[in-house]
Formats: structure tokens, C-alpha cells, sequence
């Protein structure tokens, strides 16, 4: 539920308590007046029954009056007979005035008073009967006529009686229904008091936890600001003074926080440094970019530091800059690491380099003698080859089949620090185009040789093409060299599909080797075979080594003896 | 012939002697000037120095250059010969002792220059001689324009 929702909803409820408790009142109201009302109803027939009594009272006296002289013939209330009759009159006014409302009991009143006239006629008949006769008594006509009366007055009180039980009952019910609004108006009050408490302490306790909730927080996340191992720093977007800084800032700078905020960066770093700072902090703020400035020197309590400082614009909802944050990272000890490094690297660049200069140099130089040695030694055999005998001769051819073997020992060396050196060029090379090309080669310095050549379609890698023929030609080389003796030389190159990028291979059907020996032949000046045997300077497969090497990918052979050898590798 | 000059330019005495043998064995008869590193063959190219009563009228059929030489390199007699117009066009042939050293002088390969491994292989180098014989000095022939009728 959202929160104006709840709004909404606490509106209505206060309305509704107000509805009831309106409500209740005016119906308390209403019952007061009602119970009220029917209360003078109850007195008013009071007053009626009172007014009947008189009436009876008044009557009683008339008929009394003139009963006593008709019947004993005491005549000495007659005179007051006129008298009697006027209050009786005056009962009767003033109740008919009384029940002017109730046409019933008018209509009973109106017989009452004509039967009261008529008694009262007929006493008075018996009056002149006894002064005429001398004596006289109640007719039968007079009891019947007192008697109506009598019952006439008594249905009147019956039905005022029977009025005033009705409005004793009403005046009862008014007034349990106003008891009644009255418990249920307290008992509304006091739901809607509950209710209202009930909410209000539902809303502080609420209120209090989300206190709690949001002190917890802060307090996490200002433990975590604290703690983090990097320099964090706020400025306020204006002046760029200083805000806030934590711990690790302060032992960085070497300054506490106290002494830091509210400052600016004149006040502490070298104007220089200062102005710097500044500067990137206007970017980052009217940019609205993180800056990222990799190496900037600082200078600090505790000397100078090289930071990795990233500034960050904190922006409010109209995206008006408010604060710069700043996070930096102490490179010092991995720049003067990475210094330190560097040198090295340099020194053992230059140790390498001076290293390949001096190996280059001394293959080199050792030519030089060696080409006198082989020169001189032709000269004398042309020159001298008379004056030799055989032994002599053998003698001559020797040194200069050393000096030959010597001379491609220095140029496989040469060409294996060849390898080494330069860098490394990718590019798209057909290696079905460069083994036709090593083929080509091996035919023409050995035109004798018959050797049935297959070389797979399409062999198409990414390498570098002056390293990738080097390594196919002295594999080929190979192929070629060691079936030298066979009837049918067979050399084939392929592809096997076997790993991504695919398993290269160079097979040929002769002398093979001994599968045991087969890590050897990637050594330099490993040889399975004896020079007699067939000619070489073990160096052909230690470049074709390290040329795959340097492509990153891997070489292996298998072979067996009188059964050809295969060479894989993968680039 | 006394205007058919070679210059061998070459500080190792064993490699001059046997470069010799080679241009004798072959009856090459032409005039070989030796020259023992770099400043001394342009002194000579230039008729300064050493050389300055030369006639400086007077090329060589064809310099035989090595490589590593004292003092100026073959790389910088080579880059000397080519910037002056009076040496422009002479021929050239560079004494390699490696395919490395050929690989590297491909970057320099300006005008009319040849290579030539030095090789132990004697028969081989006096056949390289030979057919630079061949085209340079047996048929008696050099650049068009220093042809005389």
C-alpha cells in the first residue's frame, strides 16, 4: 500500500469516528427530547385523572346537597346548590380543556355532562316533589342515571389510566433507548479512542523503527567507508571544501579529519598540487564525468605519494553537481615497484641483446678462420696433391669435411637465435603453398632423389610466414633426409581435425626412431642418428620447436623403427 | 687493361689471399687494387689521402666489398659510394658471410649491387667469382655511359 493511500484511508476513518460519534449524540438527543416529551404526557394525565376527580368531587356534592333535603329532607345545603353546580361547570371546563386532544374522551364528556345534567335535573325534579308533597324519594329513573354516571366517569378514568400506563411505558422505552444510545455513543467513544490509540502507538512504534533501521544503516555504511583501504574524500560542489574524509584518507594525508574539513586543498598540498586538484575537480563537476587521473603525485605529511585517483560528480534530482567524491589509491609502492621493474627488464633486455650480439659475432668470426682452413686446405690439395701420398691425401679430405661440418653447426645456430629474435608477425599463411615451396627446394639441390609428395588442400593458419616456412623446411628437410634409403620415399602433410584450429602433420615411410627417445629430438644437438649414418647438426628440429613454441602451440613425434616417423604440432 | 681495375675491399689477409687464388685460377688478369677497410677505399674511390695523386678519372671495373671492414663499415662505404654522383653507378659486389648478413643488406639494395657468400666451400666461391667474371670483367663491358668508342 502506498503512502498517500494510507493517507486517504486514515482521512476516512477520522471522518467515520466523527459520523458515529455525531450520530450518537443526536440520537441521544432524540430520545432525551422523546422521553421528555411523553414525560408531560404522563404528568398531563395526571392532571387529567385529577381534573376527573374534581369533576367527580364537585359532583358529589352537588347531588349531595340536594340528596340530603330530597331523601331526609335537609334542605339546609340547598342554598349552596347553585354554587356546587358553577365549581362542577368549572371541573368540567377545564378538563374538557384538558382532553381538548382526545375526541374519545371528549365524546365520553360530552355524555357525562349530559347524564350529569340530567341527575342533576332530576335531583332537582325530586327537590320540588318534596316541597309540593312534603316528602319525596330517589326514583328508580335517578339511580339508573347516577348509576350511568358513575360508569361514564369510570371508563374515562379507565381510558386515562390505561393512557397513562401506555405513556409510563414509552417514557420507560425512551428512556432505555437513550441509555441505550448513551452506552453505545461511550462504547463508540471508547472503540474510537482505542482505535485512534492503537494507531498512534502502531505509528510511533513504526516510526521508531524505521529510526533504528535507518541508524543502523548509516552506521554501516559509515563502517564501511571507514574501513575500505582507500583514500575517499567529499568536497562540497562550491568552494570545494572539504566534507567529509576517512580513515585511510587520514592516515594517507597524514592529517585528521578535525584539522581537514571545512579546508581546501590551498591549505594543505603546494599551490602547484592544489591548483591541479582544483582543476580536475571543476571537470569532474561541470562535466559531470568520472575523471580518472592514473599517476598524480601528492605531497603529504609523509612525503610524496603517487595516487590512482578517480573523481566522481554526486549530483542532486535536478542534476545540479552538490558534492565531488574522490576515491584514490596509493600506487607509490607498485610505481616505484614498476621503476624498479622497468630497470630490470632493460637490464635483461640489454643482457640478452649484448648476449645475441656476442653469439651472432662469434659465429660469425669462427668463419672466418674456417674458411682459410677448407681454402688453404683445397689450395694444397690443388697446388701440392702431387707431392701427397694417399694417407696424406685422407688426411687433407678430413680437415675439410670437419671444416664443412663446422660451418653448418654455426649456421644452425645462426639460424636458431634467428628464430629467437624479431618479432612475431600473424598473418594469414598457406602452409600447403610453403611445404610445395620446401618440396621444390629439397628437388633441386637433390635432382637424383624420387620422393612421392602428398600435401593436403587448404592448409591455411594465422602464424608468421618467414618462421613458418624456416620450421617446414627443415621438417621436410628431415622427411627427406631419412628416407634417403628407402625404395619407395613417401612423405606426406596433413591436417587432423582433432583440436581447435586443428593438428598439423608431417609424416614420411623412413628410418622412423625409437619411441623412447622421441622428447630428445627437440633438443639442440640431439641426434638419434650417427653422423655416418646420416649427415646433420641437431639443430634443424630444436628451431622447429621453437617456433611452434612461439606460436603457442605444441609439437610431438611418434615413430618406429624401419617404420617411418610423423611429427605433430599445433600452432 | 691497365683501366680494368678491381677493388677488393677486405681486411682479413686470408680471405684476400684466397680471393686472388679464385680471380688467378679463373685468368682473370685484371689489376687488383687491395684496399684494408672502409676509409681507405673511399680515400682511393676519391683519389684523396693517401691517395690523393691518383687519377680520380680512373673507376674500378667493379668493387669487391666485405662486410665488416675497421673503420668504415661496407654499410657506410656503400651509402658514401651511392650519394656521390662520381660512384653513383659503380658496380658493387658484397662479400656476405651469412644469409643473415645477405637478409640484412637486402634493406640497402640501391643500384647495381650483387652479393657473394663468402663460403668455406672454395669451388663455390671461385664459381661465383667466376660468373661475376662473366658478366663484369670477361666481357669487358661496365656502364653504358663510361663506354668509350
Amino acid at each position: 500500500m502506498t503512502r498517500t493511500r494510507t493517507k486517504q484511508l486514515e482521512l476516512l476513518g477520522l471522518w467515520l469516528a466523527l459520523l458515529i460519534l455525531a450520530g450518537v449524540a443526536a440520537l441521544a438527543y432524540r430520545s432525551v427530547g422523546a422521553a421528555a416529551d411523553t414525560l408531560g404526557w404522563v404528568e398531563h394525565t395526571h392532571e387529567v385523572l385529577h381534573e376527573l376527580d374534581d369533576v367527580s368531587a364537585a359532583y358529589a356534592r352537588s347531588v349531595s346537597a340536594r340528596r340530603a333535603y330530597v331523601v331526609a329532607g335537609d334542605g339546609s345545603q340547598l342554598g349552596d346548590a347553585p354554587k356546587l353546580d358553577a365549581h362542577m361547570a368549572a371541573a368540567i371546563v377545564a378538563l374538557r380543556a384538558s382532553i381538548a386532544d382526545n375526541p374519545s374522551q371528549l365524546r365520553r364528556l360530552d355524555l357525562l355532562e349530559r347524564r350529569l345534567d340530567d341527575r342533576i335535573a332530576e335531583l332537582d325534579a325530586g327537590v320540588e316533589r318534596r316541597r309540593a308533597e312534603g316528602s319525596a324519594v330517589e326514583t328508580a329513573e335517578g339511580l339508573a342515571l347516577a348509576a350511568s354516571v358513575r360508569s361514564i366517569r369510570e371508563e374515562i378514568g379507565a381510558e386515562e389510566n390505561r393512557l397513562l400506563v401506555d405513556r409510563d411505558a414509552r417514557t420507560r422505552r425512551d428512556l432505555g433507548s437513550t441509555k441505550l444510545a448513551e452506552v453505545v455513543g461511550t462504547l463508540a467513544s471508547i472503540a474510537i479512542l482505542l482505535f485512534a490509540f492503537g494507531r498512534l502507538h502502531q505509528e510511533i512504534a513504526g516510526r521508531e523503527r524505521t529510526e533504528r533501521a535507518l541508524r543502523a544503516s548509516e552506521g554501516f555504511l559509515e563502517s564501511i567507508v571507514e574501513n575500505i583501504p582507500h583514500m575517499i574524500f567529499v568536497k562540497g560542489a562550491g568552494e570545494l571544501r572539504f566534507e567529509r574524509i576517512n580513515r585511510a584518507g587520514e592516515q594517507l594525508l597524514g592529517v585528521t579529519r578535525e584539522e581537514l574539513v571545512g579546508k581546501n586543498d590551498f591549505d594543505f598540498f603546494p599551490a602547484e598540487q592544489a591548483k591541479f586538484f582544483q582543476e580536475r575537480d571543476r571537470e569532474t563537476l561541470s562535466n559531470r564525468v568520472v575523471v580518472d587521473i592514473p599517476e598524480e603525485p601528492i605531497q603529504t605529511k609523509r612525503g610524496k605519494r603517487w595516487l590512482h585517483t578517480k573523481k566522481v560528480p554526486v549530483v542532486d534530482e535536478q542534476g545540479v553537481p552538490k558534492f565531488l567524491l574522490g576515491i584514490s589509491d596509493d600506487m607509490t609502492e607498485q610505481r616505484e615497484a614498476a621503476v624498479v621493474l622497468k630497470a630490470a627488464k632493460e637490464a635483461a633486455e640489454a643482457a640478452i641483446q649484448e648476449l645475441e650480439a656476442f653469439s651472432y659475432s662469434v659465429a660469425h668470426d669462427l668463419r672466418a678462420p674456417l674458411r682459410a682452413i677448407d681454402g688453404f686446405s683445397l689450395a694444397l690439395e690443388e697446388d701440392c696433391g702431387a707431392k701427397l701420398d694417399g694417407a696424406g691425401a685422407l688426411h687433407l679430405k678430413r680437415v675439410r669435411t670437419s671444416a664443412q661440418h663446422m660451418a653448418r653447426l654455426i649456421d644452425g645456430l645462426l639460424g636458431l637465435s634467428r628464430v629467437t629474435r624479431g618479432e612475431l608477425v600473424r598473418e594469414k599463411v598457406d602452409l600447403t603453398h610453403l611445404a610445395q615451396q620446401a618440396a621444390a627446394r629439397l628437388r633441386e639441390t637433390s635432382p637424383d632423389r624420387q620422393v612421392d609428395l602428398v600435401v593436403q588442400e587448404g592448409l591455411e593458419v594465422e602464424g608468421d610466414a618467414r618462421l613458418l616456412t624456416a620450421a617446414l623446411d627443415n621438417l621436410l628437410g628431415n622427411a627427406w633426409k631419412f628416407t634417403g634409403k628407402s625404395s619407395h620415399a613417401r612423405v606426406e602433410v596433413g591436417r587432423q581435425t582433432e583440436e581447435s584450429g586443428g593438428v598439423f602433420f608431417v609424416r614420411d615411410n623412413g628410418v622412423g626412431f625409437e619411441q623412447a627417445y622421441a622428447q630428445k629430438l627437440f633438443g639442440a644437438f640431439q641426434r638419434l642418428h650417427s653422423v655416418t649414418e646420416f649427415e646433420g647438426s641437431g639443430i634443424g628440429l630444436a628451431t622447429v620447436h621453437r617456433i611452434v613454441r612461439r606460436h603457442g602451440g605444441r609439437i610431438w613425434a611418434q615413430g618406429e623403427v624401419g617404420r617411418g616417423a610423423t611429427f605433430y604440432f599445433t600452432l | 687493361m691497365d683501366d680494368k681495375i678491381i677493388l677488393l675491399v677486405e681486411d682479413n689477409p686470408n680471405d684476400e689471399a684466397l680471393t686472388l687464388r679464385a680471380l688467378q685460377k679463373n685468368n682473370i688478369k685484371n689489376t687488383v687494387v687491395v684496399v684494408r677497410d672502409g676509409a681507405e677505399a673511399l680515400d682511393w674511390l676519391f683519389a684523396r689521402g693517401a691517395y690523393a695523386g691518383r687519377d680520380a678519372t680512373v673507376m674500378p671495373q667493379v668493387v669487391l666489398l666485405d662486410l665488416k671492414l675497421p673503420k668504415l663499415s661496407g654499410i657506410e662505404v656503400l651509402s658514401a659510394v651511392r650519394e656521390d654522383p662520381r660512384t653513383k653507378r659503380l658496380p658493387v659486389v658484397l662479400l656476405t658471410s651469412s644469409r643473415e648478413e645477405q637478409d640484412v643488406m637486402a634493406g640497402y639494395d640501391k643500384g647495381a649491387n650483387s652479393y657473394v657468400r663468402k663460403p668455406v666451400d672454395f669451388a663455390d666461391f671461385a664459381e661465383a667469382i667466376r660468373q661475376l667474371g662473366l658478366y663484369w670483367l670477361v666481357l669487358n663491358e661496365t656502364a653504358p655511359a663510361k663506354r668509350t668508342p
